[in-house]
């Protein structure tokens, strides 16, 4: 019997509710009769779900950063790559209008290596292929770079200007005395053989002289750094600045011709 | 006491199903933690009080999920009803537990299938099947959370059958 009343309460229980629920289905569902209980539900829902949405957003936006972080990355390195190749540009295009403006033919060279051991030289991408050859004077856009010391069939060393071993004829443009150039240290150089009495100063531009017969006249070599007046010896002692910056030189100019190129 | 624990806990379950269900919703099946919670008031009380919290938690559920009004209420009240409706297994309480929610959980999958089938809120198989495997797996996780003492004490016979 108690067995009996207590599945009756149950299946009451039960009855009771399905009743409540079929009423609900079947007499509730007119959006217009529970759209106030809808939208208070929906609120609550809405400030449940805020904090979510925020840690969501956060979460996204990590990603985006640590996305876009990465991006930026990768565009700094291409905008390093366009900004090597702009430079490059530049030199390349002052390298051909110094080709224009001395009529030279030569050849443009990329500067592999460098060697400060023993004879100072440069390591550059042409060869006899190209038509390089030993003694051929090379160039920067800022002048004087040194001459072929060997060539092979793709590369060829420079002996450069600054090296001990190295000589130029060189002429002051201005007052147009001539001497020997010769290197010391760093850019620095002297030119020797200067007579005490001519007027050569500081700032005065030294070119090839063209007294040699591997450098054409008027390559730029250095300024004049330093005159000292107060020697009592026979020749100045002349300190020169050379213009060439070695340890940017990236690419020079091999001039295969002194004779002026056709225009 | 206890009903007001159990009170807490249906709102708790309808907070995870409503906020952080979402999050481990997998194409859009989610584990039904409601049933969970139905289902150990079920093995733990008897179905009286089972269908009383179910009629309760579907009816929270259905102005939450602004689904038709008294769906889920039914499909729970009935699904609640069938607690315990399976033999106890003394000597493996937790298989008994899962296999029991699991019960509940596919009757509730049934009832709420044959219900929608008509309305455009329609339930789709393919959701109920895998809601009701997601919810067995979540089963086995509250499982393994669980005392094994309050286990066996889960599974023991109530006096008031």
């Amino acid at each position: 019997m108690f067995f009996k009343r207590q599945n009756l309460i149950d299946y009451s229980v039960l009855f009771f509710f399905v009743l409540i629920s079929l009423t609900m289905i079947f007499g509730l569902n007119d959006r217009t009769k529970v759209s106030g209980l809808y939208a208070i539900a929906l609120d609550i829902r809405g400030t449940l779900n805020r904090p979510l949405w925020y840690g969501r957003q956060l979460i996204s936006m990590n990603k985006e950063v640590r996305q876009l972080q990465h991006e930026n990355a990768l565009l700094r390195i291409e905008n390093s790559e366009y900004k090597e190749a702009y430079y490059e540009n530049i030199r390349l295009r002052k390298l051909l209008s110094f080709d224009l403006r001395k009529k030279f033919k030569g050849i443009p060279a990329k500067v592999l290596g460098k060697n400060d051991i023993g004879i100072h030289t440069l390591v550059i991408g042409v060869g006899k292929d190209h038509g390089v050859e030993a003694n051929m004077p090379v160039v920067s856009a800022d002048g004087l770079v040194g001459k072929i010391l060997h060539s092979g069939r793709h590369t060829s060393s420079v002996h450069l200007i600054s090296d001990r071993n190295f000589r130029v004829a060189v002429r002051d443009q201005q007052s147009r005395v001539e001497g020997v150039f010769e290197w010391t240290v760093g850019r620095q150089g002297k030119m020797s053989a200067v007579h005490h009495s001519v007027d050569i100063q500081t700032g005065h531009n030294l070119v090839t002289s063209g007294m040699s017969a591997l450098f054409p006249a008027g390559l730029n070599v250095g300024r004049v750094d330093n005159v000292d007046t107060t020697a009592s010896a026979l020749f100045r002692k002349v300190e020169v600045e050379l213009y060439v910056d070695f340890d940017r030189l990236e690419e020079v100019f091999v001039i295969t011709s002194h004779t002026p190129a056709e225009q | 006491m206890i009903y007001f624990i159990y009170l807490l806990l249906i709102f708790a379950a309808l907070f995870f199903e409503l906020t952080l269900a979402g999050l481990l919703a997998l194409k859009g099946i989610k584990p039904d933690v409601m049933i969970i919670v139905i289902g150990f008031i079920g093995i733990r009380d008897g179905r009286r009080l089972a269908t009383a919290y179910g009629f309760l938690g579907g009816i929270v559920f259905d102005v939450f999920s602004a689904g038709l009004l008294g769906v889920n209420a039914l499909a729970k009240t009935i699904a609640a009803f069938t607690s315990r409706s399976i033999p106890v297994f003394q000597n493996h309480p937790a298989l008994y537990v899962v296999v029991q929610i699991g019960f509940i959980d596919l009757i509730y999958n049934l009832v709420l299938f044959l219900v929608s089938r008509g309305t455009v809120l329609r339930a789709e198989p393919y959701l109920l099947a895998g809601s009701f495997v997601y919810t067995l797996f979540f089963t086995f996780v509250v499982l393994l959370l669980l005392p094994s003492h309050y286990l066996k004490q889960l599974s023991t016979e109530k006096s008031y059958y």
